[in-house]
């Protein structure tokens, strides 16, 4: 199954970037932009309701989607680093855009994806870069934080394009 | 001050050895099959209350008999003047509408082949003739014998409700695939000689096994056993909340665990490790295994993964999908 995403113009936002030997953690998030809370938002947060989320998984990496309009907020992944694939060099993409991918169709009736495939990591040590492959050559790539590029084809993801990955 | 003086055994009111002492006047219960107070006596064997009860418990008339009516009624169990629901021990219980307040703490206590035990709000397996709740938690005759929902009401184990917990806590058990509900009689008779008092009833294992999310048991289902073995189920008397109490999670497993879209209850990741399919972690963590478990989120089938390293019980990954 693919990931159908669309992509929202916007401004380049912080994120980080982090793997973490010892849980095999890998952690990717991006900084949110704080908007002005709608009477609703904030009646809904006072009785503990919560923005909706989507979790599109693929094997164990999980790639969440949080909010009305179901824009991707982080990924995580419990991976062997000495799994990975390594790379001298991870070229970095030419970007289309900055700004925000969503998820085209969030499902109405299920808060998961499942991808069912296993995604591939290629990383390169020298050049802190690490690129999560999901069997397709992407066509364009968005940036979405300082730390992530997104790359995809006509038919959904294709690739996450991580750099400054911090390992320790 | 009104003092009840009364035998205890499992939650069940004694009749006729139990008496109410009120002022200097001493008075008798007197007691159905299912122990619910249907008369009560003074001193001289005059009666001093009648009461009748439509099958689940509520008042028949509605109309108490006597002004002052006695606090245990229906299955011996406290009625609340006030609210009239009956305290089980585990919950309430509302007569009126014959159900529980709340679901089967723990949703234990489902068979998955008995389709009156998959609501976990009903009591005594819908047939309060024949079978008693005494603590809210598990339905048993009179003599404490658990029966399953069948029509020909097969005998299961002869006091299970008495010895489930026990035996949890004696830590007695393993799991055990059977083949037959004779061999799961000798097993919790085995136990029995085991058991020990009952601690806390939010920790009571169905005999089954159950999932902690869907209220229905899924241990039947559990790979690693037989086709026959899974056409029968499993019984599964698995000490579940020692291990839940000894997981460790790694740093981003517990920030997992705070977010309510991904935490997974401590219960059912036990229950999951216990009794779910092993296999070598892919990710090649040291002495860690993948487990694969089916369980219900929302009543909704879902896989739960679990990577797990045995030797400091340590969750090192886990998501449901």
């Amino acid at each position: 199954m693919r990931l159908i995403l669309v992509f929202h113009p916007g401004t380049i936002r912080p994120g980080h970037a982090t793997y973490r030997r010892s849980e095999f953690a890998l952690d990717c998030g991006v900084e949110r932009i704080p908007v002005a809370q709608t009477a609703q938002a904030k009646i809904d947060r006072s009785v503990g309701i919560r923005e909706p989320t989507w979790l599109a998984i693929a094997d164990t990496l999980s790639i969440t989607f949080s909010g009305s309009d179901a824009e991707l907020v982080s990924f995580d992944a419990y991976s062997n680093l000495a799994n990975w694939v390594a790379s001298s060099d991870l070229t970095l993409p030419e970007v289309a855009g900055v700004g925000t991918v969503r998820l085209a169709e969030p499902p109405p009736r299920s808060d998961r994806i499942d991808l069912g495939m296993v995604p591939t990591f290629r990383y390169s040590q020298r050049q802190q870069r690490l690129r999560i492959e999901f069997g397709a050559v992407p066509s364009h790539y968005y940036q979405v934080s300082t730390c992530l590029i997104v790359g995809a084809d006509d038919d959904g993801l294709a690739t996450l394009e991580v750099s400054d990955l911090k390992v320790t | 001050m009104t003092r009840l003086i009364w035998g205890l055994v499992i939650g069940v009111l004694l009749a006729p050895a139990t008496a109410r002492a009120q002022a200097d006047e001493v008075v008798y219960y007197h007691t159905d099959a299912v122990g619910s107070v249907r008369m009560v006596t003074d001193a001289s064997g005059a009666v001093v209350a009648r009461y009748d009860y439509l099958p689940f418990g509520e008042l028949w008339p509605t109309v108490p008999p006597n002004p002052d009516p006695d606090v245990r009624q229906f299955a011996g169990k406290e009625r609340d003047p006030e609210t009239g629901l009956d305290y089980f021990g585990a919950r309430y219980y509302r007569a009126q509408s014959g159900l529980f307040l709340s679901g089967d703490p723990g949703d234990v206590g489902a068979d998955l082949f008995d389709p009156q035990s998959w609501n976990a709000y009903s009591y005594a397996l819908n047939n309060p003739l024949r079978f008693v709740d005494p603590m809210g938690t598990c339905s048993q005759d009179a003599k404490g014998n658990y029966f399953d929902g069948d029509e020909a009401g097969t005998l299961v184990a002869p006091g299970l409700c008495a010895i489930n917990k026990g035996a949890l806590d004696a830590g007695v058990t393993e799991t055990v695939s059977v083949k037959s509900k004779s061999a799961i009689v000798a097993l919790a008779e085995g136990i029995n000689v085991g058991a020990g008092p009952v601690a806390d009833p939010l920790f009571i294992v169905g005999f089954y096994g159950a999932s902690a999310l869907g209220g229905l048991g899924v241990a039947g289902a559990t790979a690693g056993v037989g086709a026959e073995a899974i056409t029968l189920g499993v019984a599964r008397l698995a000490p579940l909340a020692p291990l839940a109490g000894q997981l460790n999670f790694t740093n981003t497993v517990l920030k997992h665990m705070s977010n309510p879209g991904r935490m997974v209850p401590i219960q059912t990741l036990a229950e999951a490790i216990r009794s779910g399919t092993r296999m070598p972690d892919p990710q090649g963590a040291a002495g860690a295994v993948k487990v694969v478990q089916q369980v219900f989120v929302n009543g909704t089938p879902r896989t739960l993964e679990i990577i797990y390293r045995e030797a400091d019980k340590t969750i090192l990954h886990f998501l449901y999908k």
